[in-house]
């Protein structure tokens, strides 16, 4: 079994399994790239803790393929989180959005999915006040731009709840 | 910048000393020349907002002058690089050159992605540092309310609402069902887009997705709250057991044994076919809409010819042995008919149509069908001297007919021809039907034998266990359905079947498929959603109390109509709506996901509708109602 080492921002080195790690396919060019190297892949925009996550994420579904579907699946549905992702992505805030920047970095599909469905799923049917709330943003619309903003879009009203 | 990157310096003079093949075009200057200053600061602020040390401590400074090259083709470039093998000859901070080259490489990708398309003043909040591209991607699972409510959250936010590609998104997850819709645009997608969307002004149009968005969503919500404004095409003397319509032309089938040809706009009575001993189950019209065919209960298919006002042919009572149920007209010159006598068969009408005299619709499709023109050509050949006479006389035989539908259409509105009224358009076997009064030019090209019975073979027939009811065969695709419970998927060329849809629990009455949705009807009350990539179903939709009688879907619109005398609306994306309520506390409620559209005093025999908001259906009581939501 071959292992590649990986080096985090914060200069931890972590060994892994090449088919593990060769779930980012940003780590899979660069090691086609390279070739045979026992030097460590340097990340530099993931920390440790967040390749942490990583890993412990691509490891896990390393060991549990998930079944042969996944061009069948509905990509749009928000529901259908496999319970290990769902608890994986119930963390904090800050590290929900590095993950998903992590993911977007090392190019893994599936956990910058779920990293974005969970978001998606704070979003879904909330009001834009919640929203401001859940994300702690400030609005910075005067009232007549909200005003304006709310009668451009008037039209869609689902008026047929 | 330099400040940040204290070793630029040293770095360079150590690239500068390796065999680094673009050394020569890594430069400081470059980098900053690049860059407008707002964007480094970005950067910069990306680099930090992630808690993230500078990129690294070594060879931030060298970026490709040919950024897009790099950044759009890491491979290739990367190719190149471990071509010339440049592992540094120096051991120790050597090592880690090729990688750092990469590193230099994807660190430089992630920046490109960056989208400096937005002001990013106020990035305090966590969710501020995802690049717009990842809110991009959020923001499309979501559905149209919720965009809406994303807009009025801030400015910045409100700035993603306007992008046209997150419409497009929002169409698909709304308007399109799911075995159809295409899976997300890739990441390399939008991010092509986003940065050639300013470059390059000539790009292909892209239609406005929001428009097209909005414009859906109006006619969607005009059937849930419109008002309706009613119409009822009168002439038939039984129930109405078909209907269907064809461009301008709206075709209906009766047990009063005819069937009959209606003007879409005027909803009046253009042409009557009789001729069928039994009630006629199905019609369709072929797509240069002038044959038109039907099959009956008497066991027979026959032909009718619109611009020559005639029965052109009959495929005679063997043709099936029993009830013709469906049939659907294959590239103007074939035919599949579904029959109780457990078959599908496929007819070919070319000896009828072209033995007949008949080659002036020949000119006349020569211009509208370009896949046959071979075979038409080859007919064209064969009755070579005639040609340019005919097609000149088959002009003023249009222009005629023309007139008198001029002439039909001032009769009184609603109250259309019953049989007898409009005898003279009448068609039948003996074949004098016409008003010499109206047009010579047919009456002198009456042919000899008007009742061509053909009893030719079927090109290919498909079997199933029992009666089949409903049929639509799109390309080389044929889907049948039947009361032995089943759907069946056909490959037409081949005959064999391709898959076997179980699920149903009681006989298939109704089918349409549109590329990998499939919707079925059935006595067991419930209609079904199939993935036609899996074969396997993907919903059931309850709600009817009775046996489904007829439907029809068109993108994420589905009507039904039952037994239970009600025609219900559904919204085939229902399914995505209702996680409304499981992954949220928020008090939006779920769409529905059916409402009733009519309840109505008897069984529903067929209905249609349109991308006009116009629904036409008929009960036991031999009338269409016509009902458009405005």
């Amino acid at each position: 079994m071959t292992t590649v080492k990986l080096e985090s921002s914060d200069e931890k080195t972590y060994e892994v399994e090449k088919e593990i790690a060769c779930m980012s396919v940003t780590i899979k060019n660069m090691l086609e790239d390279i070739g045979e190297t026992d030097a460590a892949i340097p990340l530099p925009n993931v920390t440790s803790s967040i390749l942490e996550k990583v890993l412990e994420y691509c490891k896990h579904h390393h060991e549990h393929p998930s079944p042969q579907q996944d061009e069948k699946k509905d990509e749009k549905r928000l529901d259908d989180i496999p319970p290990y992702d769902r608890d994986f992505c119930k963390v904090d805030q800050p590290t929900l959005f590095e993950l998903i920047l992590a993911a977007n970095y090392l190019d893994i599909k599936p956990l910058l999915d779920v990293t974005c469905k969970t978001v998606a799923n704070m979003i879904r049917g909330k009001t834009p006040e919640e929203i401001r709330k859940i994300f702690n943003i400030k609005n910075d619309f005067t009232p007549e731009e909200e005003e304006q903003i709310r009668k451009e879009n008037e039209w869609c009203e689902d008026k047929g709840n | 910048m330099i400040n940040q990157f204290p070793h630029a310096n040293t770095l360079s003079k150590y690239y500068h000393f390796d065999s680094f093949p673009y050394e020569n075009s890594y430069e400081e200057e470059d980098f900053q020349n690049k860059y407008t200053f707002s964007e480094l600061q970005n950067i910069d602020k990306w680099i930090n907002g992630n808690g993230l040390k500078p990129l690294c401590k070594s060879g931030d400074v060298f970026y490709p002058k040919h950024n897009n090259s790099v950044a759009s083709n890491g491979s290739g470039s990367g190719r190149q690089l471990s071509s010339s093998s440049c592992i540094p000859l120096s051991s120790g901070t050597g090592s880690g050159g090729s990688s750092r080259k990469k590193k230099i490489l994807s660190s430089f990708k992630n920046l490109v992605n960056l989208s400096n398309r937005f002001k990013s003043q106020n990035r305090e909040t966590f969710i501020s540092r995802l690049p717009c591209e990842i809110l991009l991607y959020i923001v499309g699972y979501l559905t149209m309310s919720d965009v809406k409510s994303i807009m009025l959250v801030c400015q910045e936010w409100c700035q993603i609402g306007i992008e046209d590609i997150l419409w497009k998104l929002v169409f698909k997850n709304h308007f399109i069902v799911f075995p159809n819709r295409d899976l997300p645009l890739s990441k390399s997608d939008y991010t092509q887009r986003l940065s050639t969307k300013d470059e390059v002004n000539n790009a292909p149009e892209e239609p406005h997705w929001k428009e097209l968005f909005r414009d859906r969503w109006e006619k969607e919500m005009k059937w849930r709250n419109g008002t309706q404004k009613d119409s009822i095409m009168v002439g038939h003397t039984g129930t109405v057991w078909t209907i269907k319509t064809s461009g301008d032309k709206i075709l209906t089938g009766s047990f009063d044994k005819t069937a009959k040809v209606w003007d879409k706009n005027t909803k009046k009575s253009q042409y009557t076919m009789i001729g069928h001993n039994y009630p006629v189950q199905c019609v369709d019209l072929s797509a240069n809409e002038q044959i038109l065919v039907t099959g009956s209960l008497d066991n027979s298919i026959r032909v009718w010819n619109l611009d020559q006002k005639k029965c052109q042919g009959i495929l005679t009572n063997q043709a099936h042995n029993f009830d013709v149920f469906c049939l659907q007209f294959k590239d103007e010159r074939y035919i599949i008919s579904g029959s109780s006598d457990s078959t599908v068969k496929l007819w070919d009408l070319n000896p009828m149509i072209s033995n007949d005299i008949n080659r002036h619709s020949y000119s006349s499709t020569i211009g509208r069908n370009e896949n046959n023109i071979e075979d038409r050509d080859q007919l064209m050949m064969d009755e070579g001297p005639h040609i340019d006479p005919d097609t000149i006389q088959f002009r003023e035989d249009n222009q005629v007919d023309q007139n008198y539908l001029d002439n039909l259409q001032e009769q009184p509105p609603a109250i259309l021809f019953d049989g007898m009224d409009d005898q003279d358009l009448l068609y039948n076997d003996s074949d004098d039907p016409f008003n010499d009064n109206i047009n010579v030019n047919i009456i002198s090209r009456k042919p000899q034998n008007p009742k061509t019975q053909i009893n030719s073979e079927p090109l290919q027939t498909f079997k199933h266990a029992s009666c089949v009811t409903c049929l639509q065969v799109e390309g080389n695709q044929l889907v049948s359905g039947g009361s032995d419970k089943v759907v069946r998927v056909w490959d037409l060329e081949s005959g064999q079947e391709r898959a076997i849809l179980q699920g149903h629990k009681e006989g298939i009455r109704c089918l349409q498929f549109e590329g990998n949705v499939l919707v079925t009807g059935a006595n067991d009350n419930t209609c079904k959603i199939w993935d036609l990539r899996i074969n396997r179903s993907i919903a059931t939709l309850r709600g009817h109390t009775g046996s489904i009688r007829c439907l029809q879907m068109n993108g994420s619109t589905l009507v039904t109509g039952s037994n239970d005398q009600t025609i219900k609306l559904w919204n085939l994306n229902h399914s995505s709506s209702t996680n409304y309520q499981s992954s949220s506390s928020s008090s939006k409620k779920p769409l529905l996901p059916y409402q009733d559209l009519f309840t109505l005093s008897s069984s529903i025999s067929c209905l249609t509708f349109d991308q006009s908001n116009t629904i036409m259906y008929s009960t036991s009581d031999s009338k269409v109602k016509v009902t458009k939501f405005i």
